[in-house]
């Protein structure tokens, strides 16, 4: 493990610790603290991108070592982001810890030696495709889980269980926000990031579809999530039936990267 | 000496005495001024303070409190209600000391009220101390005492959360709209038909942001008039279905032979509202608003039951917040105890030096002739240099000594009076 990589790591482990208690205690000053100690993580952890970025002359984004840990990135990037409009506690009880475990991951897998040539070759349109697919998923994740808080906090208020997590959980109007602003990002970038990859295959082989698995389950991730958009914005789809498209897009970003993960190729993200 | 700080507590509150004694006891702006100036004889109380509130009447004196004048202190506390102090011992309360510094520390700080962290009390108390100070009742020993109860009232405001939910169930509308909608601003609400605690509550919500105010009344001239009072506009009562477009929030305080709003209305409503929350708070009893409509999407219905649960949990999140505030009170008896008592040996640290000094001087004179011939330079740095720098040395260990123990012992005058009695300082007592 580098000695960035362990620092990244003691930030996001110290915030993680700062983000439960803060939704335990109710203390301001402790989510103060733990967002600040996730801020240096933060940067630390965009200069180690940097570096990859300087040394390989594209984005960390081949293997699953590195897509784990960029996926963690972009969780805390959009957790940051949402922070300046809708400063929430139970988001970052659930952000922190996953983003200290995709990293964690990161830095225990063996990293990968050899690189396919055909993403040596053309850097700039895998760094665009990869890059704005995993933004993507990034942003699916966040909405997944504000999704998550959203189902719980609607459980508890139809339910007149006026308790503990209850007083702890965001207002269903912050979630339901939450979640329609990370769609319309996360969307914009799956549509980018699938279009980026259609260029560069057909820079590669000459067509612009190959009948993979991976490009069949992209398909029906964006078509899912187009639905969402379209919906929301026709027949107000918001809040429960939102919160449910979250978690059956986010079901299908799963299944995409498991593809991944099984698939051969330049699209292989073996071995862990 | 019955006291060892001389600050003696005595009082009656919410639990020890019912309403009946309570109202009695309370003194009006004039009676405290007169019962104030009554109870300082400057002999065995110096100073005083009356708080007097509806849910308590406690009385605050600092002085060589006795027997004596804790008698003189149940006569005043009756005064007003004309009781003897035989009428009121089953229901008085007695502090001394240590004891009423942190009983009236939580006091101040709600910790004491009826219910746990209401905000009035703190301004009850200041007041209690500007009328102390204004009749001339107060000086410095209780303004330090008051100054560290503001002080701990304050602390336990921010630091714990005590203060943060609602428990009046007019005020739980505000509190269950925050979690369905975050900021009030900009939100709509509708009132249908009228009543106190709908009022309160449709008042709540406009001082917590809420943009615009609807009234519907069985009686259109009364919409119309209860439309004026809030600053709202009045709508037909007739098709309220149609009515409830606009709004975000319904609070429904009506009496009819059947629902106000039924299940389908609110159903339509929310096709044509696209499907915006809709949070309705029925208060009536028995219910106006079909409770069938709660299965809908979006559409969140609350009725005095569930109000009366929110409370009930906050009341209980209250006490839980107050265990941490109860930590903060003790901390700052301690530190006030540890400033008072400190201030207590400054008498006894100038006099010790005084007399060391003397010593120094004297000897200094008495033996002057044997030191020679000296220039006024010389002699100069000897009175002004060197005796009050042998004396400062000597002193400072006996000073920090004394100071250590005042912090630490449990007596005010700790190390003090043996110093007193070592240097023959004033007769051994301060």
């Amino acid at each position: 493990m580098t000695f960035l990589m362990t620092h990244i790591l003691a930030c996001y482990a110290a915030a993680t610790v700062g983000a439960i208690a803060t939704v335990v205690t109710k203390r301001q000053g402790l989510f103060t603290a733990a967002v600040v100690i996730m801020l240096v993580g933060f940067g630390l952890h965009s200069a180690d991108l940097t570096i990859h970025i300087v040394q390989d002359g594209h984005l960390p984004l081949y293997g699953a070592q590195e897509v784990c840990s960029f996926l963690g990135w972009s969780l805390v990037l959009y957790f940051l982001l949402v922070q300046l409009r809708f400063p929430t506690h139970a988001l970052a009880a659930l952000v922190f810890p996953t983003a200290l475990m995709l990293t964690l991951i990161s830095a225990i897998a063996p990293p990968i030696e050899t690189r396919p040539s055909s993403l040596t070759d053309d850097p700039v349109l895998f760094s665009f495709h990869a890059g704005l697919m995993l933004l993507a998923y990034g942003a699916f994740f966040t909405m997944f889980m504000a999704a998550l808080l959203y189902m719980t906090q609607e459980r508890e208020i139809k339910g007149k269980h006026f308790g503990a997590i209850f007083h702890r959980l965001p207002s269903l109007d912050t979630c339901d926000s939450i979640g329609f602003r990370s769609l319309a990002i996360g969307f914009v970038m799956l549509t980018a990031g699938i279009a980026f990859g259609m260029l560069w295959q057909y820079r590669r082989v000459g067509t612009l579809w190959t009948n993979t698995p991976i490009e069949l389950v992209a398909v029906c991730t964006w078509l899912v999530y187009f639905f969402l958009v379209h919906y929301r914005l026709t027949s107000g789809w918001r809040g429960r039936r939102a919160a449910i498209g979250a978690i059956v897009g986010f079901g299908l970003v799963v299944v995409s990267l498991t593809v991944l993960r099984f698939s051969t190729g330049f699209h292989s993200l073996s071995p862990w | 000496m019955l006291t060892d700080m001389g600050i003696l507590l005595l009082g009656v509150n919410h639990r020890t005495a019912p309403v009946h004694v309570r109202e009695q006891l309370a003194f009006g702006d004039t009676e405290l001024r007169t019962a104030l100036a009554d109870l300082v004889d400057r002999e065995t109380i110096d100073e005083a303070l009356i708080v007097s509130t509806c849910n308590r009447v406690e009385v605050i004196a600092a002085g060589s409190a006795d027997d004596a004048c804790l008698d003189r202190m149940m006569d005043v506390l009756g005064w007003s209600g004309g009781l003897s102090g035989v009428d009121l011992e089953e229901h008085i309360y007695v502090h001394r000391d240590l004891a009423a510094i942190r009983h009236l520390f939580r006091v101040a700080s709600s910790l004491d009220s009826m219910i746990v962290g209401e905000p009035q009390i703190l301004g009850q108390v200041r007041e209690a101390y500007r009328v102390g100070l204004d009749a001339g009742t107060v000086g410095r020993n209780l303004t330090t005492l008051m100054q560290s109860a503001f002080a701990t009232a304050k602390r336990v405001r921010t630091e714990t959360a005590i203060g943060f939910n609602a428990v009046s169930v007019s005020f739980v509308a505000v509190e269950l709209g925050r979690k369905i909608f975050g900021a009030l601003k900009d939100r709509v609400v509708l009132l249908i038909g009228a009543g106190e605690m709908a009022e309160l509550a449709v008042q709540h919500l406009v001082d917590s942001g809420v943009s615009g105010v609807l009234v519907a009344n069985r009686t259109h001239e009364r919409a119309e008039t209860l439309a004026g009072l809030h600053g709202a506009t009045a709508v037909e009562f007739e098709d309220l279905g149609t009515h409830l477009v606009e709004p975000d929030i319904v609070i429904c305080s009506t009496a009819a032979p059947d629902y106000v709003l039924r299940a389908a209305d609110v159903r339509v409503a929310q096709d044509r509202r696209r499907n915006r929350p809709l949070c309705i708070i029925d208060i009536s009893v028995p219910r106006q608003v079909d409770p069938a409509a709660a299965e809908l999407d979006n559409v969140f219905l609350f009725d005095m039951d569930d109000l009366q649960r929110v409370v009930g949990s906050n009341l209980k999140e209250r006490e839980r917040e107050a265990s941490l505030a109860e930590v903060i009170v003790d901390d700052e008896v301690s530190k006030y105890v540890g400033r008072v008592r400190t201030a207590d040996i400054g008498p006894t640290v100038t006099e010790l030096k005084e007399r060391l000094n003397d010593v120094a001087i004297g000897e200094y004179r008495r033996l002057r002739r044997r030191l020679g011939d000296l220039t006024p330079e010389q002699e100069e740095a000897i009175l002004s240099v060197l005796l009050p720098s042998i004396v400062n040395k000597i002193s400072h260990p006996m000073i920090a000594h004394m100071r250590d123990s005042a912090r630490r012992d449990g007596h005010a005058d700790g190390g003090v009076s043996i110093w007193r009695r070592i240097f023959g300082l004033g007769g051994g007592e301060q």
